[in-house]
């Protein structure tokens, strides 16, 4: 069953020195109690896609096509009470610096609650009861609760972060990069909550620069280059049998510290998306790039259970 | 050897409130606690750390941009800890540190191609046609290409991949004999990496350029270090040839790190060392091993320093390494 079905998405920031099309043409779709990774460099519009799906895309960008359909609600176009219901309730959203969402000035302890009290209906004693659950799942101890934000160490706000996101139990986490300033033995307890999240039932939708984290934890992974995403596929195939050039050099640049010690990497500079390259975005870089792929842009197709967007698997050649 | 640190400590004195101030006595953060290595000609020694554990400190000591408080760094059999004027300039001709974040060490102002070729000109090194000559080439080993073009360009034109290029090519066009480089890929993307790290195995191969290479990453420790250090709040605790300490860590702080480091292989989930989380105050580090709040096999003996100590190749600083 899907969750959250994404048709076309186009989000461009219209600045002074040009349109950037940062998201241009993105469809996907997350079913329920499955985690999604999208997984993309700097500049390849992935927070960008995570933020239009919560309308949070920051002026001068916005929604310029597209269909954000969330339980059967597109929020594309949905009014601004929908959304801000929806925000918080039924989707949470955790971001790269906790400190983002974090008061300085409160305890963490009161900022749960007061998220509690708005948005979840219950009073008095039972927000503490709930507040405190939710502490507890994602392995902060009770004192902590009267702590304020810079008592705690970066992981701990991250957990305050995720705690306050899904107390209201949401169908589905977005989570931008969230442990991108963490260190990586914290990186793996903050993956280990949103595991047991998504045991429970909850959707994540995990966005990240990096293909190894998203591939020990995700059931699919979206690959993301300049705006589009090239391919769509389970996890172990996408990492075993990559059929798009990108994918297939990504995976081979990414280092594994169980894997051989080549130096791969791929030649060239991911493209400006205030002036595209024509044709596949990818084309300047890529080694297999033919006449076509500098004039046509390729269609997403579905080959071997998967969703590709490249000329060489194109079923007409 | 061309590097040596011998039992370096660097502090920190913390900002006092009021209160402190009215109580007195100076808190310290023990950023470096008696660090000693060593770097010989031609080697890549990668420094590997999380956050706060002092080794970008460790690499700032070694090029002398700061002093330690107590111990020795010998450069080329020379305390540089004690040199002055000319002595002092000469001997820094010969060492260098590039950073993670090449846009804070370039000049926004002036052609990249120009700031290179000043320093051979303050130097001394050449005249100013020759000068040119030799940073087109250099634009060139660092892959910046056509070179030409590169020459007349500013740093705010370039992408974060091609500035630490030229990072590198300001830091090595003086030909020195030793490299600090501080996180220089980690704020690039994944696809570029290698280039970088491409760039510096071949410089090490052309002339026998010696680099302390620091990161957080042990996977790209792993693919640049011939040995690998690793530190944990201001202190060694494990040193080796990069393929034993990765096969075969003997700190249990080495293994929780390789543990964690997420990887794009299946593996089968085989004994994983994790580490209790615990705020470490830096000021009150705990006594003993540092580590031993967290660490699973802790015992009352770890209340007790442990010291690093050698077993053949490689030394650990732990009462009960790994076997």
């Amino acid at each position: 069953m899907s969750l959250l079905s994404i048709k076309n998405l186009k989000v461009y920031y219209y600045t002074l020195s040009g349109i950037v099309r940062a998201v241009d043409g993105v469809s996907m779709v997350v079913s329920k109690g499955e985690w999604f990774s999208v997984v993309g460099e700097s500049g390849s519009g992935k927070s960008t896609l995570a933020y239009s799906i919560i309308n949070l895309v920051p002026p001068p960008g916005r929604i310029v096509e597209g269909e954000i359909v969330f339980n059967e609600v597109n929020l594309a176009k949905a009014p601004h009470s929908v959304i801000r219901r929806v925000r918080g309730r039924e989707i949470g959203f955790v971001f790269q610096d906790p400190m983002t969402s974090l008061d300085p000035l409160r305890t963490v302890g009161s900022q749960i609650k007061e998220v509690i009290e708005e948005h979840g209906g219950a009073s008095g004693r039972e927000v503490e009861v709930i507040a405190k659950e939710a502490f507890s799942e994602v392995g902060l101890s009770e004192e902590k609760f009267y702590s304020y934000p810079h008592q705690l160490s970066g992981g701990q706000r991250q957990r305050v972060a995720i705690a306050i996101a899904t107390v209201l139990k949401p169908k589905l986490l977005i989570a931008d990069e969230p442990t991108t300033a963490l260190d990586v033995i914290v990186q793996r307890s903050i993956m280990e909550i949103f595991w047991r999240l998504k045991s429970r039932g909850m959707s994540i939708v995990l966005v990240t620069h990096d293909l190894a984290l998203a591939s020990e934890w995700s059931d699919r992974i979206a690959v993301m280059y300049a705006g589009e995403l090239v391919e769509i596929g389970p996890t172990r195939d996408i990492i075993e049998a990559p059929l798009h050039p990108y994918t297939q050099l990504l995976v081979k640049s990414t280092p594994d510290i169980q894997g051989d010690k080549a130096l791969n990497y791929i030649p060239g500079e991911p493209p400006d998306l205030k002036n595209p390259p024509s044709g596949c975005r990818f084309h300047p870089r890529c080694p297999y790039a033919t006449e076509i792929c500098r004039r046509e842009a390729p269609k997403p197709t579905i080959v071997r259970g998967r969703i590709v967007s490249c000329h060489l698997l194109s079923p007409t050649r | 050897m061309l590097v040596v640190a011998e039992n370096v400590k660097k502090y920190f004195a913390v900002e006092k409130g009021l209160l402190g101030k009215l109580l007195g006595g100076t808190r310290f953060i023990r950023a470096v606690d008696g660090v000693s290595l060593s770097i010989d000609k031609g080697e890549i020694l990668a420094l590997v750390g999380e956050s706060g554990s002092g080794k970008s400190t460790l690499g700032r000591l070694l090029v002398k941009l700061i002093d330690p408080d107590s111990g020795a760094v010998i450069f080329d059999g020379q305390d540089i800890t004690k040199l002055k004027g000319e002595n002092l300039r000469r001997l820094r001709r010969r060492m260098q540190i590039v950073f993670q974040d090449p846009y804070a060490s370039l000049n926004p102002k002036m052609k990249i191609g120009d700031q290179i070729t000043q320093i051979l000109l303050e130097h001394n090194l050449a005249t100013e046609s020759f000068a040119k000559k030799e940073v087109i080439q250099m634009l060139k080993a660092v892959g910046l290409t056509p070179p030409e073009d590169f020459y007349h360009k500013y740093p705010h034109q370039l992408s974060g991949g091609q500035r630490q290029r030229v990072a590198i090519a300001r830091a090595l066009i003086l030909k020195p004999d030793f490299l600090v480089a501080d996180e220089p890929v980690s704020m690039l993307d994944v696809s570029i990496r290698a280039s970088i790290l491409d760039i510096l195995l071949k410089f090490r191969s052309e002339y026998s350029l010696s680099i302390l290479f620091i990161t957080h990453d042990l996977s790209v420790a792993r693919l640049i270090g011939d040995r690998i250090a690793v530190m944990y709040l201001g202190k060694i605790v494990e040193e080796g040839s990069a393929e034993d300490v990765i096969a075969k860590p003997l700190h249990p702080y080495t293994k929780a790190l390789i543990d964690s480091i997420p990887s794009i292989r299946r593996r089968q989930d085989v004994s994983r060392v994790k580490l209790k989380e615990y705020i470490v105050d830096p000021v009150n580090p705990p006594r003993g091993c540092r580590l031993h709040p967290r660490c699973p096999f802790a015992t009352k003996e770890c209340l007790v320093e442990p010291k690093l100590i050698k077993f053949g190749n490689r030394s650990v600083a732990c009462h009960h390494p790994l076997g």
